[in-house]
């Protein structure tokens, strides 16, 4: 079974000339896909993921995220589908200011009432995964924007979502720290199966996608399979 | 989590917060020192007219406290003192016979206050002997007087020299007698320098022909607050168609109308710093709403609720305002002292108006914690209701439009 599925998605924003930001996009996304949203800018990749994100309605059409139809929650049954299912990454500045690296992934967790040793635990272990074991007690501002985005990641693993949702994560990084960051998300994929769908418009993370899924318009216009050595 | 979170976000901008809990403060100051002061005033007019005068509360025959005369005295029948002692929360019970008297010398006669009265009890209730400058103090069976020492200066009187008294006794007797002064009274309340004339009990009856009889039982209660109830007690203790009970909230019903309406002036001022912290904590609030409207977006797609965010904005609005209320009572509490032990002197001019009321040109602070109380619940108070807009507008953020900016 797919973990997100769009069936005639639609979304029109009524200005001087209604522009149909999506019109009209059929998708499955399966688990463990690897899959990045390519097109110029303005072709709706931010709307589409944030529809499916559940941070936005639709005009017209259906989600599921596994069998949940998301059309049909409230704004506050959204709050507590996205905290469980969904991991986010923004583009940039997605830590809270005022919590350290561990405190802001711990802070999810907190969230979802879990365990203070299941935190704990999470916690460290995740951000060895990104590579930042050192950087736990450090806040955002004292971070490079490369480790914000690790600390964002592991934040956005560690409610155990089903997939998760990155939209333009690289568009404020360097090379090295861009590279570094698909570094990391490859690896989690590969080696935990966690299902990552991500918006770009960057070549060199386009060359490092096994799915691509191109927009125009609002439209998908090509979706390609390949197979790359993610090493 | 969330608490830790409130706490940093307070010190964010510290220089604002510091401003803002600054001008609390300060607010809070005034406000206490103005209510301490002008609490402070009414406690000495209260305990300069009340407390050391006319006791908190009295017992007279039915009917005096309307017509003062002499025939209107009560008279003092076996047991009715261990009654009204009896009271718990009765302290002293102090008898006096008073009544307007023509004092004369021949050629010189003023109208003075005569004062038959019970040596001991009444420099129990209002402390007499502290107020002889020269002579001495009556005992109970000594025939002489003691006058107030203005009485005195205007007569061209000095101790050793002879008084006369003259007036209306019990059921119309004529009343004339002539004692020697042995005592000059000073008073707080220059009033009372120019009229005093005080005369053992006893020799006060004998002069106005009523023996065994007595204008007041004046009395000391535990505190000033119990007078309600002791003059509640009292009317069912006591046969309310012989005696009437009053406390000096009926008796000194001029004072207390001038200290309510002396207090409801002040609201405004109050009101006026009110608006400052008002104004302060709003503003705060509402910049930090909006400063933080992308995190806030942030937030709420991963999944916290706005009540969440809400409750960490209140709480940095109540941890600020708690922590200038307190600071403010820190230095609120040992201002109070202070100034109620060396009270501020208001000047010559002053005392001249001050003396119209019978008190003395001071400024004592109230050291009533109940103001400083008072000052911290409102402040609290206030930062709730003042929060409601801005915790509206947390409430009414929408993730990816608050991003979006
Ligand atoms: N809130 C909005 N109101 C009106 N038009 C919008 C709004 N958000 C996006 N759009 C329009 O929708 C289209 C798709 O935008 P977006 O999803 O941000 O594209 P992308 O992320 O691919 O750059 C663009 O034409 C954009 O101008
Ligand atoms: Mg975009």
């Amino acid at each position: 079974m797919s973990i997100i599925k769009t069936k005639n998605l639609r979304k029109t924003y009524y200005g001087v000339v209604p522009v149909n930001a999506v019109n009209g996009v059929n998708l499955e996304i399966q688990k463990g896909e690897f899959t990045a949203i390519v097109g110029p800018s303005g072709s709706g990749k931010t709307t589409l993921l944030n529809i499916i994100g559940g941070l936005d309605k639709a005009t017209g059409g259906n989600v599921w995220v596994g069998d949940q139809d998301i059309s049909q929650l409230t704004n506050n049954e959204l709050i507590d589908f996205r905290l469980n299912n969904i991991g986010f990454v923004f583009q940039a500045y997605n830590l809270i200011p005022v919590l350290t690296a561990k405190e802001n992934v711990e802070f999810v967790m907190l969230l979802q009432k879990r365990s203070k040793e299941e935190r704990e635990a999470r916690t460290k272990e995740l951000l060895e995964a990104v590579g930042l074991g050192e950087l736990v007690d450090k806040r955002p501002s004292h971070m490079s924007g490369g480790q914000q985005q690790r600390v964002a990641v592991a934040r956005a693993l560690a409610p155990k979502p089903t997939f998760i949702l990155a939209d333009e994560p690289t568009a404020n990084l360097d090379s090295q720290s861009t590279a570094n960051l698909l570094d990391i998300m490859a690896d989690l994929n590969r080696k935990e199966n966690v299902t990552f769908l991500f918006s770009t418009h960057d070549q060199r993370v386009i060359d490092r996608a096994r799915r691509v899924i191109t927009l125009e318009d609002g439209m998908i216009v090509k979706d390609e399979r390949r197979e790359i050595q993610n090493a | 989590m969330l608490f830790k979170m409130a706490w940093r976000n307070l010190w964010r901008k510290a220089g604002r917060t510091a401003i803002t809990m600054t001008s609390i403060f300060f607010a809070v100051i005034i406000a206490v020192f103005m209510r301490s002061t002008q609490e402070g005033v009414y406690d000495l007019m209260i305990d300069n007219t009340v407390k050391f005068y006319r006791g908190y509360v009295q017992v007279h025959q039915n009917g005096y406290w309307d017509e003062q005369y002499i025939d209107n005295t009560l008279f003092n029948e076996v047991g009715l003192e261990e009654t009204i002692l009896a009271h718990p929360d009765v302290k002293l019970l102090v008898p006096r016979l008073e009544s307007p008297m023509m004092a004369s010398t021949g050629p010189n006669s003023r109208f003075c206050q005569l004062v038959g009265f019970d040596p001991e009890r009444e420099d129990a209730l209002v402390k007499l002997k502290s107020k002889l400058i020269e002579g001495e103090y009556l005992g109970p069976d000594d025939r002489g007087i003691m006058v107030g020492h203005l009485l005195a200066e205007k007569m061209k009187l000095q101790i050793g020299d002879t008084l006369i008294l003259l007036g209306q006794g019990y059921q119309g007797q004529q009343s004339y007698d002539q004692y020697p002064i042995k005592g000059l009274l000073k008073f707080g309340s220059p009033e009372q320098n120019k009229r005093m004339v005080y005369l053992p009990l006893k020799e006060a009856q004998y002069l106005l022909s009523a023996p065994d009889r007595l204008t007041a039982f004046a009395m000391d209660v535990t505190n000033r607050r119990v007078t309600d109830k002791v003059v509640a007690d009292l009317e069912t203790k006591l046969d309310t168609g012989t005696y009437e009970v009053m406390d000096w909230k009926v008796m000194d019903k001029d004072l207390l109308s001038f200290i309510e309406a002396d207090r409801a002036g002040g609201v405004v001022t109050m009101y006026i710093l009110y608006v400052i912290i008002a104004f302060g904590i709003f503003g705060t609030a509402l910049m930090m709403v909006s400063e933080r409207q992308y995190e806030f977006g942030v937030q709420i797609a991963i999944g916290m609720k706005k009540r969440q965010l809400a409750f960490v904005l209140l709480l940095e609005m109540v941890f600020m305002a708690l922590m200038s209320v307190l600071a403010g009572s820190l230095f609120g509490i040992p201002m109070q002292h202070y100034f109620n032990r060396n009270p501020i002197y208001l000047g010559d001019d002053m005392a001249q108006v001050y003396e119209a009321f019978n008190i003395e040109a001071i400024l004592p602070l109230s050291t009533d914690p109940g103001i400083l109380i008072d000052q911290g619940t409102t402040v609290l108070f206030m930062t709730f209701v003042i929060m409601i807009y801005p915790l509206y507008k947390v409430f009414k953020v929408k993730p990816i439009e608050a991003m979006r900016a």
